[in-house]
């Protein structure tokens, strides 16, 4: 999640936002809960307060999902379990990470950006794999990310066009 | 990874601590000592990835304590080789023996502090109590805002030390900078160069075996103390004029690559908003960002309210500075983030010595123990003392 986080803003960062990431997070374990912040403005960004109310949510076990408590404008929940999608104009709770248990054999938060790419198209796809490269630098991992978040932009794309039929 | 490249600078998009690392490889010290701590380690971890991949040459030596890592320094620095560390919260404590001989030496040393609360209880995250245990040890203290001040406080720590011959500590906030990710200007080797020399000359040499530090009566101990406080209480002069000539070397080349934002860097403070505030905050720290948001939102609703006061230059405390902003001042909001215990918080405690200053319109609030920042509290304060409606 924390390295999802920084994909986002280091994208928005080659789409010419100001940008930051910054990750909260307990006791380093797998598997407790992590929570990261992103914060894409046209201007600098001062603060470094997490953020209580966010306009985007994204949240990769939807364990951790509460439907008292969503993003203003956007909730993505990653659901493993869910057999019928579920699509509101402003939540969208799908199985991300179908794709990347099939490359990764682990369930990584990036295919969440897939999905939000498909549902907020502000970055470019050339700005989006520019991020990948930087962050993962090693040519194989940059692939399979790519792939992981191409799959999800495209399920997520026709989940919701299916929904506007 | 870069957004645009010239000679003399690069814009990258880099998490705190690899912005710290990169710029320490840029100040090319010769020797690196450390042992992990979090949130200090990713700085020690980029040092090290930079070095294994031949983008850096420094001698590194992973220790077995924060203790022998800061020894390890201090030996290099007696050598004439410029020396870098970084440690947090217990790290420094455990290396407080070591934190008060180097300013007795006279060597200079550039250490990052990313700032954590301090045991007992067992707490990670930030607050300033970890710096606060060694405030009066003898090092010279900046305290930055952001990613990017953090950046240039260490090219100025580099120079600072070596022209005072004196340590030098920036406090950066743990995970609220060492982990957050944002755009930065980094100055070249080639540019930050063109201020820094890295000539130490040595107090020892292994061709002429001699003992530094030795044994001292109280006569001559006494001197000796006295003569280094009085040295670090002068020493505000070198400061500004070093400051004033990065300013004038690296302001204009930030400025082109980064347009809007970024500070007058490098002074003994910034004092954002109104001269004729009704208010101003006080504080040190990331928790400045928010200030300054939380400033224009009450300046935008009644103009003049509140105005910030961000202390950047920590020891030596710049007093004479800090009044000419104060003693005009309605009402004055003092923000530790450290609680003093068995006395005063240590910010509150040092302004309130300035003899010139009125006292009876200060007061004191301890925010973010150990990390959460109450904002509400803070909304209160200025709602109050800006004469703000609620």
């Amino acid at each position: 999640m924390v390295t999802t986080a920084a994909l986002l803003a280091r994208a928005a960062f080659h789409q010419g936002w100001w940008s930051q990431s910054m990750p909260f997070f307990g006791v380093e374990r797998t598997g407790t809960p992590v929570e990261a912040y992103i914060r894409l403005a046209h201007k600098p960004i001062h603060t470094h307060q997490p953020i209580e109310h966010p306009n985007i949510l994204l949240i990769n076990d939807h364990n951790l999902y509460n439907p008292k408590k969503l993003g203003r404008k956007l909730t993505i929940v990653n659901n493993p379990n869910v057999n019928l999608y579920q699509l509101k104009p402003t939540l969208l709770i799908y199985d991300s990470q179908q794709v990347s248990s099939f490359i990764f054999n682990k369930n990584l938060a990036i295919g969440l950006l897939g999905a939000l790419s498909a549902c907020w198209p502000l970055i470019e796809e050339k700005n989006w794999l520019k991020a990948i490269k930087e962050q993962f630098i090693n040519q194989e991992v940059v692939q399979k990310n790519w792939q992981v978040f191409i799959a999800n932009y495209e399920l997520a794309t026709k989940l919701i066009n299916k929904t506007h039929d | 990874m870069t957004k645009n490249i010239s000679n003399n600078a690069q814009k990258l998009f880099l998490k705190g601590s690899e912005a710290i690392a990169r710029i320490v490889a840029n100040c090319q010290p010769g020797v690196i000592a450390a042992y992990p701590i979090t949130p200090q380690t990713g700085i020690i971890e980029e040092l090290v990835r930079l070095k294994t991949q031949r983008q850096a040459n420094f001698s590194f030596i992973q220790t077995e304590s924060e203790h022998s890592a800061l020894s390890v320094v201090l030996g290099a620095a007696a050598m004439g080789v410029p020396a870098y560390t970084a440690t947090s919260s217990q790290g420094l404590l455990h290396m407080a023996e070591v934190i008060y001989n180097l300013p007795g030496l006279r060597l200079p040393v550039v250490m990052t502090c990313a700032n954590r609360s301090i045991s007992a209880p067992i707490n990670i995250w930030n607050d300033h109590q970890d710096a606060m245990a060694v405030r009066d040890a003898g090092w010279i203290m900046l305290w930055a805002e952001d990613v990017q001040e953090a950046i240039e406080q260490h090219w100025l720590a580099f120079i600072l030390s070596q022209k005072l011959r004196l340590p030098v500590m920036i406090n950066v906030d743990g995970f609220r900078l060492t982990h957050a990710s944002e755009p930065v200007i980094l100055p070249s080797t080639k540019l930050i160069h063109k201020l820094l020399t890295n000539k130490i000359k040595p107090v020892l040499d292994i061709n002429k075996p001699q003992t530094t530090g030795w044994f001292a009566l109280p006569e001559v101990y006494h001197r000796q103390r006295l003569s280094l406080r009085k040295f670090i209480a002068a020493s505000w002069p070198i400061i500004k004029k070093n400051s004033q000539q990065l300013n004038n070397l690296w302001q204009p080349i930030k400025k082109e690559l980064l347009g809007q934002g970024g500070h007058d860097s490098n002074s003994a403070v910034e004092y954002y908003g109104s001269a004729q505030a009704r208010l101003v905050i006080v504080a040190m720290g990331s928790i400045i960002g928010e200030l300054k948001n939380l400033a224009d939102e009450a300046n935008k609703q009644k103009p003049r309210s509140v105005a910030i006061l961000k202390i950047k230059l920590y020891r030596p405390f710049p007093e004479e500075v800090i009044q000419q902003y104060l003693n005009k001042a309605g009402q004055i909001v003092i923000i530790d983030r450290s609680p003093g215990l068995g006395a005063q918080p240590p910010l509150f405690s040092d302004i309130m010595a300035i003899n010139q200053l009125t006292k009876n319109n200060i007061s004191s609030i301890i925010i973010g123990l150990g990390g959460d920042i109450d904002l509400i509290k803070i909304n209160k304060i200025i709602k109050k003392h800006g004469q703000l409606s609620s």
